[in-house]
């Protein structure tokens, strides 16, 4: 479960990767990319850690939403329950 | 890196996590989840205790092919006496899981006759360098 504030982090850093896809997807495929949707900053790194520490380091207190260019989603879990 | 196979035939290692550096860090019996391509993976009432901040969200796909949506946690975990700052997710189980991320360049044996599960170094590689990969 998700709060409010996560749900409309995600909605809106969604609404920025599409607007960027093409270059993203095209220059930077494979990389994770953590979006802070206030400001409109994306962050484009080789693992999600070194994406979402670059994203704190410029909007300390911010929440982002990260992507795993090009792909459907960042993690596979086989064992989680929900 | 020495871990036990428990009577519900789960494989299970310990690791350490603190929110903070400066923090004492908590051991906990994680599951050995070889289907999760992250690091770890805690129980929510876990990360309420060590008060892990929330940094970001990611969408993650479940073995049963659903899609979900999960805030992330920064925090610290001790892995072959290395420390390295990572994002965690949370579950509502008893254990959380180790994925490859952090199996990534050692040995997993797990022994469902001994009951024993040992986690070996096999060459130095930071959480970081496998997160892609």
């Amino acid at each position: 479960m998700i709060s409010n504030e996560t749900r409309a982090v995600i909605d809106r850093a969604k609404e920025i990767y599409e607007r960027y896809r093409d270059i993203l997807e095209a220059e930077h495929r494979d990389q994770f990319v953590a979006i802070e949707p206030l400001s409109g900053d994306y962050f484009v790194a080789d693992s999600v850690d070194a994406a979402v520490r670059t994203a704190r380091s410029a909007h300390p207190s911010r929440l982002s939403h990260t992507i795993w260019i090009g792909h459907e989603a960042v993690f596979h879990i086989g064992l989680i329950e929900q | 890196m020495k871990g036990h196979v428990d009577q519900e035939l789960r494989a299970l290692i310990p690791i350490r996590v603190t929110a903070g550096i400066t923090d004492e860090p908590r051991e906990y019996l994680a599951w050995v989840d070889t289907a999760f391509n992250g690091s770890f993976v805690i129980p929510r009432k876990k990360a309420e205790e060590l008060q892990l901040p929330k940094e970001s969200s990611v969408e993650a796909i479940l073995a049963n092919g659903t899609k979900v949506e999960l805030e992330t946690f920064g925090c610290m975990i001790e892995w072959f006496g290395e420390t390295y700052q990572t994002q965690i997710v949370t579950n509502d189980s008893t254990y959380g899981l180790i994925g490859t991320m952090l199996l990534a360049g050692n040995k997993l044996e797990i022994d469902y006759g001994d009951g024993t599960v040992t986690l070996e170094k096999k060459k130095s590689q930071t959480v970081d360098e496998h997160s892609s990969s």
